[in-house]
């Protein structure tokens, strides 16, 4: 990801068989600029795959891996890497866009992400992301599914997808951060930091959307079972950084007022579910209150101390929330949590 | 070649549905004087506002209907409304069948569903009733044990108050809940 030279653009031709074509056609949608039309389109056979998973030719695997490179490149630049922001390499903090601070980020796309590609256009038997581009791969098709309003509960075995879709995360599994919270994986994260903020923000304002008790409180429950597994493995890897997409979501919303959050329930339904479906919600903002502790540890830290510059960096990121945002927080949780919205 | 039949067959189902809506919450209150003696002045408070001692030792009070249960020593609060009602729903269904005996019984199963579904839909319209007569009390009644609460923490910082030496003077802001009280120690 270094200085482009210039090129020369030319265009040539290449003829792969038809099903090798509908399987380049579903990875350019997923790795491709976001549209609902494609994403409808292109995908719509993950809903019901052929009985013959379809195999693909030497060409159309050289398109393939061309394709996966300049997407995989693409997606990191602009769900976050193009912003120029202070970012954190070992002991010091350098400031400026994803690929001028990484320039030798390197992405490996394992048999996983092959399988991701067939599974697009009807194989079944989906393997385990082995790598951080495999890990991107499947959150960038997750995405894309649910954009084109399809589940992606099939590519729950992606950590980067638990993360993303909490609700694809079963409450008795136990997700595994440590290969997205390694040093390359931090990398990653800051590449799609826009994108995991979107969602979190989406899922907390679309409980104002027109829903059900049910729903507002099993998502709730999922966030918070993600998020808590998160929020413990950041605190183990000493890295607070991979957790700013939060903060940027909690911006969005921070701001409502604690009877705007639930106003999507049906009046119809019960007190009682409503008021679980609330107290869930609450149980989730909860979770902030360690980022809200974890943001005074950081303001706390002396000049002197080594960690200071790496310190202030995620104070700075985290200064779109700020303290009010995280008391603002706590005072809806805490409202939320009392069963006193109606007054 | 078979004869076909028209059977009219006509039923009543009556079923007794129990309904019930509520919610749950905590008191706020600070413990100044002791649980002991906090759980106490709770206890006052909602004896005075006309609650009565349970043998669990919870207090109640039932008033339009809605029962409020306070458990003093935690701060516990249960607001419920139910109702118990008899549905009676009658009606009647006409089949050409093949089989008379047969088609008798599978027209009473599909009616006795049918009126099934009617008495199911007109106990969620009482559900439905019950929870918005219990929403329009909800905010009166938290009001009142908010009130409570304030009135025995303020109690409670009294007799700390009392404690500590002569007190001069107590202003209390009943807008805010804000209170002042001087001692001379």
């Amino acid at each position: 990801m270094g200085d482009v030279a210039p090129t020369e653009t030319r265009q040539v031709s290449v003829a792969v068989p038809g099903r090798d074509a509908d399987v380049l056609d579903a990875v350019r949608a997923v790795l491709g600029p976001p549209s609902v039309h494609t994403a409808r389109v292109a995908l719509r056979p993950v809903l019901s795959p052929p009985a013959e998973p379809p195999s693909m030719g030497p060409t159309a695997m050289g398109l393939l891996q061309h394709t996966l490179r300049k997407g995989a490149v693409r997606a990191l630049v602009v769900h976050g890497g193009w912003r120029v922001r202070p970012r954190i390499r070992d002991e010091t903090v350098v400031r400026g866009r994803l690929w001028d601070v990484s320039p030798q980020l390197e992405l490996r796309f394992s048999t996983a992400s092959y399988r991701l590609c067939q599974f697009l256009r009807g194989a079944s038997a989906l393997t385990e992301p082995q790598t951080l581009g495999d890990e991107l791969l499947y959150l960038l098709t997750a995405d894309t599914l649910h954009r084109g309003g399809h589940s992606a509960a099939a590519l729950s075995n992606s950590a980067l997808v638990q993360l993303a879709f909490p609700e694809t995360c079963a409450l008795d599994f136990t997700p595994r951060w440590d290969t997205i919270l390694s040093s390359e994986g931090l990398r990653i994260i800051e590449g799609i930091e826009d994108l995991l903020a979107t969602r979190w923000a989406a899922m907390e304002l679309g409980k104002a959307e027109p829903t059900t008790s049910a729903a507002v409180q099993q998502l709730s429950e999922h966030q918070r079972h993600v998020l808590t597994s998160f929020l413990d493995a950041v605190d183990r890897e000493g890295c607070p950084q991979a957790a700013t997409f939060l903060v940027d979501a909690a911006a969005r919303f921070a701001d409502r007022s604690p009877q705007q959050w639930l106003e999507g329930l049906p009046s119809t339904e019960s007190l009682r579910d409503r008021t679980a479906a609330a107290a869930a919600t609450a149980a989730m903002l909860g979770v902030y209150r360690r980022l809200h502790t974890t943001f005074d540890d950081l303001a706390s830290v002396p000049f002197f101390e080594p960690n200071y510059d790496r310190a202030q960096a995620v104070l700075e990121r985290w200064s779109v929330l700020g303290r009010s945002g995280f008391a603002s927080l706590q005072h809806i949780a805490d409202v939320l949590s009392s069963g006193q919205m109606h007054s | 070649m078979s004869r076909a039949y028209r059977i009219r067959v006509s039923e009543s189902v009556t079923r007794t549905v129990h309904i019930e809506d509520g919610l749950s919450f905590r008191l706020e209150l600070l413990d100044v004087v002791g649980a002991e003696r906090t759980t106490a002045l709770l206890r006052q408070g909602l004896l005075d506002a006309g609650f009565e001692i349970g043998e669990d030792g919870r207090a109640r009070r039932t008033k339009d209907g809605i029962e409020v249960i306070v458990d003093a020593s935690t701060g516990e609060v249960e607001v419920r409304q139910d109702a118990e009602a008899t549905i009676t729903k009658e009606g009647s269904l006409s089949r050409a069948v093949v089989s008379r005996e047969r088609g008798e019984a599978v027209a009473k199963a599909e009616l006795e569903t049918k009126l099934d579904a009617q008495v199911h839909a007109e106990a969620e319209a009482l559900r439905v009733r019950i929870t918005a007569e219990l929403e329009r009390h909800v905010p009166g009644i938290q009001s009142e044990l908010n009130r409570i609460a304030n009135t025995v923490v303020a109690t409670a910082l009294e007799e700390r108050a009392r404690e500590l030496g002569d007190i001069e003077e107590i202003q209390r802001d009943e807008a805010t809940g804000e209170l002042l009280i001087r001692v001379r120690v």
